[in-house]
């Protein structure tokens, strides 16, 4: 009798959880969280933005990847997260009716200042390569470029093409920073405000997220976003030491890919446009290499290995803010450069150097190193208010 | 809102970090930054456990301690206390066992919160224990399993 009444205690819990599920109480804290791990384990859908599509207007929080070479903007669907982005690059032609009936007719994104026609995304590069030319960016090294002083609107125009504003005013939005340099000098307040300002001005809350932290968000829901995520990127190396998600320790090395690419093509001679297409083409660091073009491309990328886990080391030796961590912990490595071959092996064998105050249990490769960053800025939107 | 474990802690990362483990741990967490901030959730919530992170405090600041027991008679305090500021310490606090040594040990200060609360005659009477199941206990009674 007591076991039959205990059975029909277990279904009725079981049906009032799933209940439960079925109808997340809006806003609680703890569905917030759980709707965030669940997204965490979603693949993502990327595309690339096409001519002619329409911008987004999102119904829920955003990701969003301001990175040195594309925009990507994340969002959280049924099944997938679903990630478009836009290249992040501009091309100046001069005005005239003519050419901006033919950008018009052509859907070709672009605006107009002093004189000159703006053209951004991805239609900058077929300009570009029409003119035989380079495209210019509005980012340089993960910050706004110094450089080009419409930089703001050119980032403004091409976040407009993958979003709207929200449906709901002051929707979330979670934008990636970098963290504080160790090797440079400048800030980052200057670039994270400016950014603020911008997603403030098109309706949304923005949030900012350390990269580093983005990816951990990203890739550690198993391990309680405990770990160290290391974006490398184009400009910028971005590190952080997260535990229980609380960003612990931060940092970025202002080298990367295009440092990479920049030291080896000076070496033998060569642009670094072309050795970051030969980077690209399918660069193994465990193969021998055959060239030396591929030769240089091995030796500035284990350069830049060996400095990203010398100043891991140093970093981490020199802080008193890391908690007791009960075990090992994992080092997850994202962004485009960590995509070619033998990244991974090399990481671990840089590692085997040093002596660091935490243990590490592994080091892998984020299931989707181009696009970790915008996953994790989702992540944390959807979990903001915890 | 039933007793909550209030953590008072100026430094951004210890504080979060506290917040976030013991809120994963089924605790109601406040979390203030200065001894200021707190004194209006002390009067509304006479919790049973502080948490008190003296990482960052200046010197003149040890008295905070005291002030915090005399304020709260009938609350544990967990200091958190590097070292070599022990000895500053040392007069004013709680019971040597529940001053905390470095580095922060977030899972030792669950357990003591935990073993705190569990021991807590008004917790022990209460069906809003973290982590009991309220939900079965209801069901249990209305089908007179007990």
């Amino acid at each position: 009798m007591i076991k039959e009444h205990e059975k029909r205690l277990n279904l009725l819990k079981e049906r009032l959880d799933n209940l439960k599920e079925e109808t997340p109480s809006e806003g609680s804290k703890d569905s917030q969280t759980d709707l965030a791990v669940e997204a965490s384990q979603k693949p993502i859908v990327a595309t690339e933005k096409e001519l002619g599509q329409e911008a987004d207007r999102p119904s829920g929080p955003v990701g969003i990847d301001i990175g040195t070479t594309h925009i990507a903007v994340a969002q959280n669907k049924r099944n997938h997260i679903n990630l478009v982005k836009q290249l992040n690059a501009f091309f100046t032609i001069p005005e005239s009716n003519f050419t901006r009936n033919i950008l018009r007719q052509n859907d070709v994104t672009f605006f107009e200042q002093d004189g000159l026609f703006y053209i951004i995304g991805y239609s900058a590069e077929g300009f570009a390569n029409m003119f035989a030319a380079n495209t210019r960016r509005p980012m340089e090294r993960g910050l706004l470029s110094a450089n080009e002083p419409y930089a703001i609107k050119v980032i403004n125009a091409i976040i407009s093409t993958l979003i709207l504003k929200p449906k709901n005013f002051g929707e979330t939005i979670c934008f990636g920073v970098p963290g504080p340099y160790i090797d440079g000098t400048g800030s980052v307040v200057y670039h994270e405000s400016v950014i603020k300002r911008l997603l403030s001005s098109m309706g949304y809350t923005p949030v900012a997220i350390n990269e580093g932290l983005a990816v951990v968000m990203s890739e550690l829901a198993d391990e309680a976003f405990t770990g160290i995520g290391i974006s490398m990127g184009g400009g910028m190396c971005n590190v952080c030491l997260s535990y229980i998600s609380v960003p612990v320790v931060t940092f970025s090395i202002q080298k990367a890919g295009d440092y990479i690419d920049a030291m080896a093509g000076i070496s033998v001679g060569e642009s670094a446009t072309k050795m970051k297409l030969i980077k690209e083409g399918g660069l193994d660091l465990l193969k021998e290499p055959r060239s030396r073009i591929t030769l240089a491309l091995h030796i500035f990328y284990e350069e830049l290995i060996f400095n990203l886990v010398e100043s891991l080391h140093n970093v981490l030796s020199s802080t008193d803010r890391i908690p007791k961590i009960s075990g090992p912990i994992p080092v997850v490595l994202s962004g485009g450069t960590a995509i070619p071959g033998g990244v991974k092996e090399k990481f671990e064998s840089a590692l085997k150097t040093v002596r660091l105050p935490v243990e590490i249990s592994s080091v892998r490769i984020a299931e989707d190193p181009l696009h970790a960053t915008a996953k994790g800025a989702l992540i944390k939107g959807m979990s903001e208010g915890e | 809102m039933s007793s909550p474990v209030i953590v008072l802690s100026p430094d951004n990362i210890r504080g979060a970090i506290l917040k976030k483990i013991l809120s994963r741990s089924g605790f109601d967490v406040l979390w203030f930054k200065s001894f200021y901030e707190a004194e209006e959730a002390f009067k509304k919530y006479a919790p049973l456990v502080v948490i008190f992170d003296t990482k960052g405090l200046q010197a003149g600041e040890a008295g905070l301690l005291k002030k915090l027991r005399n304020n709260l008679p009938g609350t544990v305090i967990i200091a958190l206390v590097e070292a070599s500021a022990m000895p500053r310490y040392e007069a004013e606090g709680p019971p040597r066992e529940l001053r905390l040594p470095e580095p922060l040990d977030p899972e030792l200060i669950v357990s003591r919160v935990r073993e705190i609360v569990s021991s807590s005659p008004v917790e022990r009477a209460s069906d809003s224990k973290p982590g009991k199941d309220t939900l079965m206990i209801s069901l249990r009674k209305f089908l007179k399993l007990d």
